[in-house]
């Protein structure tokens, strides 16, 4: 257990998938205005970015490995995150299309998330077991809720402060966001 | 084009609730029930924006598909006319937790399980998705019943545009 626990912390902090390896930048940027919202989409991604990193690893593990087809990787992992995309879209809309209304937005920005498909590759660069695939893939999209939502929250006083008018919008968004990874830098060493 | 206030709105303008807010069509009335069709919008509002995240790209590219809905029809509200609903922001975020983290929960318990007794990768696979499932199941289990159907119903805030452009305004006739 205290292995899977080192690698939430070193997955989700010291290695964020968002301000240490740069992925998923477009809906970081994109979603951040609120904090409902980036919560919505937080958890949304968490979903996916879950079932997403087990699927590709059984894919791997199942079928590219034993037929000697890695190099099919990028293309099959690519239609593995947009088929459990749209599983998920066609359960929530199942379930409840009152859910779907309110959700089911989400699902189509989370097919465009490259944290998405990095994580799914970085499992198997590390050689990931079925339960390591699951840890690391929850805990990065942990890690990028947890930005998203800090970066919400930041964004969300920036709109009421008095910034220079060249900063406004993106510019000073682009700011907060490198002094939001610098404080991150703050986890380095922590675990690895 | 007249516009109907109801009182939730005002409610929202006070401050006290915070909604997210869509607008739909009426496409059938029965009795006290109304039957509405939306073209799903982001909770954000910047789905037309083309300088917002991309999600205007990707709804030309998959189609804007239209979503029924049933709703207390507590505006009086007539074929065609376009109302505007809303959901309160706590009531989408508890929703969000639920539905997402359910089957989430249920297939790290079978990962789990599996690590705990040190099996396989193709059982501890088996076993997360059994574990997944039973997340699954159990999450639409909790959604079919009726408590949770009326939680997650949004109000009908106000009619934005009138069908026949004659509609007139509950309040005043009230």
């Amino acid at each position: 257990m205290k292995e899977y626990a080192l690698l939430i912390i070193a997955t989700a902090l010291v290695n964020n998938v968002v301000l240490v390896k740069f992925l998923g930048l477009c809906p970081f940027m994109g979603v951040s205005n609120k904090i409902d919202t980036a919560i919505g989409m937080g958890f949304a991604t968490t979903f996916v970015l879950t079932l997403s990193a087990v699927a590709s690893w059984a894919l791997n593990t199942f079928v590219l490995e034993p037929l000697n087809v890695e190099f099919l990787r990028i293309l099959t992992f690519i239609l593995v995150i947009a088929a459990v995309v749209q599983f998920t879209e066609v359960f929530i809309k199942k379930v409840s299309p009152m859910l779907y209304q309110v959700l089911g937005i989400f699902l189509p920005l989370i097919t465009t998330n490259c944290a998405v498909l990095g994580v799914a590759l970085l499992n198997t660069q590390e050689s990931h077991t079925f339960m390591q695939s699951l840890v690391y893939g929850l805990a990065s999209a942990l890690g990028f809720t947890l930005v998203m939502v800090i970066f919400a929250g930041l964004r969300e006083r920036l709109a009421s402060a008095d910034v220079p008018e060249s900063f406004e919008g993106a510019p000073i968004g682009f700011v907060t966001a490198g002094l939001l990874a610098l404080a991150f830098l703050g986890f380095a060493g922590l675990a690895s | 084009m007249k516009t109907v206030e109801c009182t939730d709105i005002e409610r929202e303008d006070s401050g006290e609730v915070d909604l997210a807010r869509a607008v739909v069509t009426v496409v059938s009335v029965e009795g006290e029930r109304v039957h509405v069709e939306s073209s799903g919008t982001a909770a954000c509002g910047q789905c037309a924006s083309s300088g917002g995240c991309g999600t205007k790209s990707l709804l030309a590219f998959f189609g804007n598909k239209s979503i029924p809905l049933v709703l207390d029809n507590n505006l009086g509200a007539r074929v065609g006319d376009q109302i505007e609903i809303g959901i309160e922001h706590s009531k989408i975020l508890k929703i969000s937790a639920l539905s997402y983290l359910l089957p989430i929960i249920g297939l790290l318990g079978g990962g789990a399980l599996s690590s705990v007794a040190k099996t396989s990768d193709v059982i501890a696979f088996g076993l997360g998705l059994m574990g997944l499932g039973i997340g699954f199941a159990y999450s639409r289990h909790l959604y079919s019943s009726e408590r949770w159907e009326r939680e997650i119903l949004p109000v009908c805030m106000r009619v934005v545009s009138s069908g026949d452009e004659q509609y007139v305004d509950l309040k005043t006739l009230s």
